[in-house]
């Protein structure tokens, strides 16, 4: 049963997202701020809690260094490294049902594009070997993945390109994408290689950006001036042992998330309408269909051919474009997409209908972090 | 003018072991004293038992390669002269733990599931990398499939 118990969404903003040159992180997180509170109908000064992140690969973000420009004393302020937008969330539900605040904005702001920041670095536990080894940017242990993926179950490149192709589609629908150029399938298999059997289409975009979200408690939720979306259900799973894991790349971990998570809503993959999966490459979306469920294991590809997760499939994924076409927030302009999707604000590319959504993110292979969103709860 | 290739740290304690082994052609791993658990990487304590004291036990530089990544842009720029390159991660004999290490064939003859050995290369007079290369009796005689759509 999907309850409100564990919270709802009453606002969300967006800043533009590809190039906000000049701005710090905090300033654009700020920014995106005052756009939630506007949707919410909410003064700052009904904010009782802050959770900000700091922008990948960087000290900014920190709510210390944002508190100044908010101009605000919040009862509870906290401070997420690495950009996380699914485990945000998580702790803002956290915070209101322990009590701990009624009313919690969280924010993210990142100039990544701007800053030039680089990403090719080790990822992963061990950097030192990886790096000896030539094994910089996720897209290496992303290609090692998909490359055993493909030795054991026989997935094509072409089947994989179909992540990249179906969420182009979506972000043509979308003003704020960063990448809205058509490409089809023939034009993804055309591209150069960048990490084999990986192309430029299967990593993500590079943008400067901000997103904000307002949550607060289903009572309160009731009389604020936009659709609650219910937080119906979370699951969490670390892998933290990292390399000590035998089966690091392929993240069975995944599985556990899924199954926590279907469990506490009383509902399966059949029930969710949309869903959106963290796509810092491809082959993590390939992934995640396959453990949370819409397909089964090693049937990602054939699943992705068949054209579900594109507009008008049963399983839209990524609606907004996703890292892969719009923007690079670390999953969330995916949060701030699913809200406007589940309160049918998203014009041309809307899902009609759409009252249950998928909302999950991994932090590459140290753990994940997945929510049930819903419109429709019960008690 | 590329830039030079990154070097490990000698001086360190927790890996200068293994160092030292590879210069004399061999591989070893840290083996825990109290539960026997080899570890790869080395860590400071056994993920299993937290006991500090390790054994390097010599393992046979084969393996299976379980999957590889082939870089064709320079991601690093220090290993821009070896555009394409290919990491394997290799699967070790007998402790079924997996290291990564660039890998000596074309990509056409890279294969999943192949045996491959470490081929000890030395860098400098202190530095010996493990290299990794498929059996000879494992290469592939077949031509190179085409990019689109393979299933390998």
């Amino acid at each position: 049963m999907l309850t409100g118990a564990r919270g709802a969404i009453v606002g969300v903003g967006a800043t533009e997202q590809g190039e906000i040159p000049g701005e710090s992180p905090e300033e654009i997180a700020v920014r995106a701020a005052v756009a939630a509170l506007a949707d919410a109908g909410l003064d700052k000064s009904a904010i009782d809690g802050l959770i900000t992140c700091k922008q990948a690969l960087s000290t900014h973000g920190t709510d210390e260094g944002i508190g100044p420009l908010l101009g605000i004393n919040p009862a509870f302020s906290t401070t997420l490294d690495y950009g996380m937008g699914a485990f945000s969330l998580h702790l803002a539900s956290m915070a209101i049902q322990a009590g701990l605040a009624t009313t919690v904005l969280l924010t993210y702001g990142t100039n990544a594009r701007s800053a030039r920041t680089s990403f090719a670095r080790p990822i992963g536990g061990s950097s030192d070997w990886l790096r000896l080894a030539g094994l910089v940017h996720v897209a290496g242990p992303a290609a090692m993945a998909i490359r055993r993926h493909m030795h054991l179950y026989g997935t094509t490149e072409e089947q994989l390109g179909w992540v990249s192709v179906s969420q182009r589609e979506w972000a043509q629908k979308n003003p704020l994408a960063v990448f809205r150029t058509p490409m089809t399938i023939d034009d993804y298999l055309a591209q150069p290689y960048f990490v084999a059997p990986l192309r430029r289409a299967d990593l993500t975009v590079i943008s400067d950006g901000g997103v904000a979200v307002v949550v607060t408690t289903a009572e309160r939720a009731a009389d604020l001036r936009k659709k609650p979306v219910y937080i119906a259900a979370m699951a969490q799973q670390s892998a933290i042992r990292n390399e000590q894991n035998p089966d690091k790349l392929m993240r069975p971990w995944l599985g556990e998330i899924a199954k926590r998570l279907y469990a506490s809503a009383g509902i399966g993959p059949d029930d969710i309408d949309i869903a959106y999966l963290q796509d810092g490459t491809s082959v993590w979306v390939l992934q995640m269909l396959e453990w949370y469920g819409f397909c089964g294991l090693g049937e990602g590809g054939p699943f992705l051919a068949e054209g579900h997760t594109r507009p008008g499939g049963r399983l839209p994924v990524n609606t907004h474009g996703g890292q892969l076409s719009e923007s690079y927030t670390h999953n969330w302009m995916h949060l701030y997409e699913a809200v406007r999707q589940l309160r049918g604000e998203c014009g041309e590319r809307q899902v009609p209908g759409a009252k249950v959504a998928l909302y999950a993110q991994t932090h590459d292979f140290w753990k994940g972090a997945a929510t049930l969103l819903s419109t429709e709860v019960e008690g | 003018m590329t830039p030079t290739k990154p070097l490990p740290d000698l001086n360190d304690p927790l890996t200068r072991p293994f160092w030292e082994a590879a210069r004399e052609g061999r591989l070893v791993m840290p083996e825990c004293t109290a539960c026997g658990y080899v570890q790869w990487p080395p860590e400071r304590m056994c993920p299993e038992c937290q006991h500090r004291e390790r054994r390097w036990r010599e393992v046979p530089a084969k393996g299976t390669l379980w999957s590889y990544a082939v870089y064709h842009r320079a991601l690093d720029p220090a290993f821009a002269d070896d555009i394409p390159y290919a990491v394997g991660l290799v699967e070790i004999d007998g402790v079924g733990r997996k290291m990564y290490g660039l890998m000596l064939n074309d990509e056409a003859d890279l294969k999943i599931g192949a045996p491959v050995h470490g081929v000890f290369v030395p860098v400098n007079d202190e530095v010996t990398f493990i290299r990794w290369r498929i059996d000879d009796e494992a290469q592939s005689t077949t031509p190179a499939p085409s990019a689109g759509g393979r299933a390998d």
